[in-house]
């Protein structure tokens, strides 16, 4: 039977430096597992010994550290600039806000003088402040649509503004309603009115009362 | 160790002179780098890419460099990570391979496509016979006896106790030669 003491103790006690004991010397199979020990030990050390990097490989070292110093390309650091210039156009060029407003004064009638309180046969003069959006003017006496323009007459519009002119011709409760935007048509009464033009969109200004007793 | 690279390497580094140390490194220690990559690895291509990816690391962690070992002990202890690294992802690699391209019933199941790039690459029973060996194991064998490094500085470079890394080569060398053997050469 073949001696395999080598193999189980013999190579470790080699590998930590230690001696052999004589064993090894005798054993004719040890002392062949040693040889052959020895010899693939010696084989390792020539093993790769031809193989050699290409020439250029410190270079290509260089490279690849090169590329990962190199910031990497960030396309939205070119797109921020054209953003903000985007942006500031668009700022620059936007239209002018327009204040929306609504300007209703009593005036006294011809050839009379101004009352405490407003009376039959006074005017009312109304200016509203639209800009360049479409825009109507409402009268109303209580519910009643007593007045209703937009561009042509008894309205006029000029320079961003649609004014108007009318006569108090009795006893009641008046308002002026500025719907700006699209206006559905007056339905049945002040209030319905209101909703029914915020509802489609409009912006509506509401005077304060104007009463005639 | 090439004491008059390591001295230099170090001035360099002390003046914050990475890419002077990076040269020096690469001058003294890439050739024996290389040849370490290429019996572990025995592929060429991924030798070359393994190889410059030592440097490249060690560009990387330079200023993490403490000085407390050698630059040939850090630069091996890198080396061994990524060649035990590429070996690893090869493996990876073509178990999924081989994984897709079932073999039809009956057919004689040839080597490996691993391993015939390997043995295209870099040949000789004795490589063969490490090729069977595991990675760690093979790393372990060359870097005492192709590099001659002794096990204290193994220790420092595999992160393990000397004590493992003798029982690992002892263990290793008789089983290279009862593999030499079985392929037909014979022992001395």
């Amino acid at each position: 039977m073949k001696c395999d003491r080598f193999a189980r103790e013999g190579s470790l006690a080699l590998e930590r430096g230690e001696p052999l004991d004589p064993h090894y010397a005798s054993c004719a199979d040890c002392a062949a597992a040693l040889r052959a020990y020895r010899a693939i030990a010696g084989d390792l050390g020539g093993l790769a010994a031809d193989a050699a990097p290409s020439g250029d490989w410190q270079a290509r070292v260089h490279a690849r550290i090169a590329r990962e110093r190199a910031p990497r390309r960030r396309w939205w650091w070119l797109a921020l600039p054209v953003a903000a210039a985007a942006t500031l156009a668009l700022w620059v060029t936007r239209p002018s806000p327009v204040t929306l407003g609504l300007d209703v004064q009593v005036l006294p009638g011809p050839g009379q003088a101004r009352a405490e309180t407003p009376k039959a046969g006074d005017r009312v003069a109304i200016v509203a402040t639209v800009g360049g959006e479409a825009a109507e003017l409402r009268v109303y006496r209580g519910d009643e649509v007593l007045l209703r323009c937009s561009d042509a007459p008894p309205c006029a519009r000029a320079e961003g503004r649609v004014s108007a002119e009318f006569v108090l011709p009795g006893p009641g409760r008046y308002r002026t309603l500025l719907v700006v935007g699209e206006a559905a048509a007056p339905s049945g009464g002040l209030d319905a009115d209101v909703s029914a033009a915020r509802a489609a969109g409009a912006r509506v200004h509401l005077s304060d009362e104007i009463a005639v007793w | 160790m090439d004491e008059s690279a390591e001295t230099a390497a170090r001035q360099a580094l002390a003046k914050g002179e990475r890419r002077m140390v990076l040269d020096i490194l690469m001058r003294a220690y890439g050739d024996l780098l290389y040849r370490h990559c290429a019996a572990m690895l025995r592929d060429a291509a991924l030798t070359d890419e393994t190889h410059q990816t030592v440097f490249v690391q060690a560009w990387r962690d330079l200023e993490r460099f403490k000085g407390d070992s050698s630059f040939k002990s850090w630069l091996f202890a890198i080396a061994r990570h990524r060649c035990l690294d590429a070996l690893k992802i090869r493996r990876r690699f073509f178990k999924r391979f081989e994984a897709r391209e079932t073999l039809p019933d009956g057919a004689d199941p040839s080597p490996s496509a691993e391993a015939k790039l390997a043995h295209a690459s870099l040949g000789g029973p004795l490589s063969r016979c490490l090729d069977k060996l595991t990675p760690e194991v093979r790393s372990a064998v060359l870097l005492r006896y192709r590099e001659g490094i002794s096990y204290t500085e193994m220790a420092d470079i595999a992160g393990e106790q000397a004590g493992t890394l003798q029982r690992r080569v002892a263990r290793a060398l008789p089983a290279l030669r009862a593999c030499l053997e079985a392929q037909g050469v014979a022992s001395p």
